[in-house]
């Protein structure tokens, strides 16, 4: 079988041009490139702006230019609260598809809906840090906050790039973040998304990494990136005569999460929520104990003894059992 | 009333207007209005006798066109088109959230082109409110480029492409056409190749190319096609007017080879940028040995590689 390439090194490409044919070529990643077999031949075409990227092993790839973000499990995103419901926000992660949170995801002690309006911890506006959880084609992606560094962004400015080119912010094993926060004694906080939000001690180093990004996303094609941004921001800071060394980065305040009893774990302040009050738990909080050694449905029969036992609350406790369920 | 064919006025008329073809008779508009200048459209051949066209084109010339990328900020693709008179402003967003979110197809996105002219595009004021040759328009833009565009990767989403023509001299359909596939790539959606269009015609008893506005009305037809130029698939072709089979070859022959010609104009207007900013790059004349340039390539590159096959 016959191989040819028809694209070299770093050229750029826009649908329809063919990469390559035969069947014997190494095409790494699909992204981009489209596999047509016509009259026992195989095409390569290119389906998306790109850059091509051929090693001299021969092994072909596309470097997208352009696009949209596309959730994957796993990802880093920074994402805008567009919706708060009763027990989930929606959010925009600049995908095709709006995010959902749940509440169970905000935290390992996540809020009560019952108690408070969850607004109080997230509300519309509101910049995250979560973690795509689940997504797949028939479902709308879902986060997690779940993690320590997974959190509101309540500080910092907002930098809106594409999202094809964050890995060059990030350069290679991060090289070009790090030199950056290095250089800028600067917080930086990156979303797959596209989305970076930045803590700089003063705007003037603010206004420089902005400058910086910018020219990342505007050469990210062009060779020798790091050097030439490094370059930039040294000699910005020797024009305004800063010196980044001495200052320290700003960071986020830390996560807002529901109080929690002095020996409650999760488990407990779910059992709470069962029994409907907050303020109950300490008086009835032996109680508790030993009534959940005896299983579920004793334990709900006897709180509900200890409590009175009147006609509402066996209401309330047996519905809020089968939602358990 | 009884029909006479001998004095049918309808024939009447037609006679009148035979006759009144060869004569060379000016008619002249009352003074005092605006095109009190003697007019005659009978006397301006649409094609003269040395085949050249009213603006000065041989029949198988194209109007100057040029294409630019990427001229809007705040859309994810966009695309300007200046097709001879006509300047076309195209918008894409998505792929992105449908709404109303009863539109959405569980197995694919939804494209939706919305092809409106400015109300001073034309030489009376157009009315703002979509009329029924926009909303065709739409649907027949829509068409002519859905079959290129991998839909079904972005299930329950949409793709919106906003048309915009500033200013109309004929032909506006293949000319937002061309630049819409621009805007689509530029906005990094998947697609087996770029859409070009161009509408050849007939006028002046001849087969033209790229119809301008006056010889698209005063002509005798015209057939505006798109096609997939790598695969040389065919995506719109539409047709009004009379023609001879023989001119319908003719003309679409016509059309496909210069489909070709503004496919490469498509094709500068995407990677022009790209190879903008590698020029000015390298006139900053940085000083970086060319050794240290290449390594510092093939990192980025591994980078970008290496995020790409993690996140297969």
């Amino acid at each position: 079988m016959t191989l040819s390439i028809y694209v070299s090194h770093h050229q750029v490409v826009i649908p329809g041009d063919p990469l390559a044919e035969g069947g014997s070529v190494k095409i790494v990643g699909k992204e981009g490139i489209l596999k047509v077999v016509e009259g026992g031949k195989t095409k390569y075409i290119a389906t998306r702006i790109g850059l091509v990227n051929l090693t001299e092993d021969g092994k072909l790839s596309l470097v997208p230019l352009e696009g949209c973000y596309v959730p994957k499990e796993g990802d880093d995103v920074i994402g805008k609260i567009v919706n708060v419901g009763l027990t989930t926000w929606t959010i925009d992660i600049r995908g095709p598809y709006f995010a959902i949170l749940p509440l169970n995801n905000y935290s390992e002690t996540p809020p009560d809906p019952l108690k408070e309006p969850i607004t109080n911890y997230l509300n519309i506006g509101d910049l995250i840090l979560a973690r795509v959880q689940i997504y797949d084609r028939t479902r709308d992606p879902i986060l997690t906050m779940l993690g320590e560094n997974y959190q509101k962004l309540d500080k910092g400015r907002l930098v809106e790039i594409d999202p094809v080119k964050v890995p060059r912010v990030i350069g290679k094993k991060g090289s070009m973040i790090a030199m950056l926060k290095e250089e800028t004694a600067s917080n930086i906080i990156v979303g797959k998304n596209g989305r970076i939000v930045i803590l700089s001690p003063i705007i003037e180093l603010e206004i420089i990494l902005i400058e910086a990004i910018q020219k990342i996303v505007r050469e990210a094609h062009v060779s020798g990136l790091t050097d030439r941004v490094k370059e930039f921001i040294r000699k910005k800071k020797k024009d305004l005569g800063i010196d980044a060394s001495k200052l320290t980065p700003p960071v986020l305040s830390k996560k807002k999460t529901p109080k929690r009893s002095s020996r409650g774990d999760r488990r407990d302040s779910r059992d709470d929520r069962r029994r409907g009050g907050g303020q109950r738990r300490d008086r009835h909080g032996g109680g508790r104990r030993e009534s959940r050694r005896q299983g579920r449905s004793s334990s709900t029969r006897r709180s509900n003894n200890r409590h009175g036992g009147g006609r509402s609350r066996e209401k309330s406790s047996s519905r809020s059992q089968r939602r358990h369920d | 009333m009884s029909v006479d064919i001998d004095e049918d006025p309808i024939l009447e008329e037609v006679k009148d207007s035979n006759m009144t073809q060869g004569e060379s008779e000016i008619q002249h508009s009352p003074i005092g209005t605006e095109d009190h200048i003697p007019v005659s459209k009978d006397k301006i051949p649409l094609v003269n006798e040395e085949g050249i066209r009213l603006d000065g084109r041989k029949a198988n010339e194209l109007r100057p066109i040029s294409i630019m990328s990427g001229v809007l900020k705040r859309a994810d693709g966009s695309a300007f088109i200046q097709h001879g008179n006509n300047k076309i402003l195209v918008a894409v967003h998505g792929p992105r959230e449908i709404h109303p979110k009863h539109l959405a197809l569980p197995d694919r996105a939804v494209l939706r082109c919305e092809y409106r002219l400015a109300t001073f595009s034309v030489q009376e004021r157009k009315s703002p409110a979509p009329k029924r040759r926009e909303i065709e328009l739409s649907k027949v833009i829509t068409e002519s480029l859905e079959p290129v565009i991998f839909l079904e990767k972005f299930p329950r989403g949409a793709i919106d492409v906003y048309i915009l023509v500033l200013d109309a001299d004929g032909g506006t359909r293949c000319a937002s056409i061309t630049a819409a596939a621009v805007a689509l790539a530029d906005a990094g959606i998947p697609m087996k190749g770029l859409v070009t269009a161009v509408a050849a015609g007939k006028a002046g008893g001849q087969v033209l190319l790229d119809l301008s506005d006056t010889e698209d009305k005063e002509g005798e037809g015209d057939l505006p096609l798109a096609m997939v130029v790598n695969t040389g698939e065919i995506t719109l072709c539409q047709l009004d007017g009379e023609f001879t089979p023989e001119e319908v070859k003719e003309a679409m022959k016509m059309a496909m080879d210069a489909c070709k010609i503004i496919y490469e104009k498509q094709r500068q207007a995407l990677i022009k940028r790209y190879e903008e900013v590698k020029k000015f790059v390298m006139a900053e004349g940085l000083e970086v040995d060319a050794e240290a340039l290449d390594t510092a390539a093939t990192d980025i590159m591994d980078i970008m590689s290496d995020s790409e096959t993690e996140n297969e």
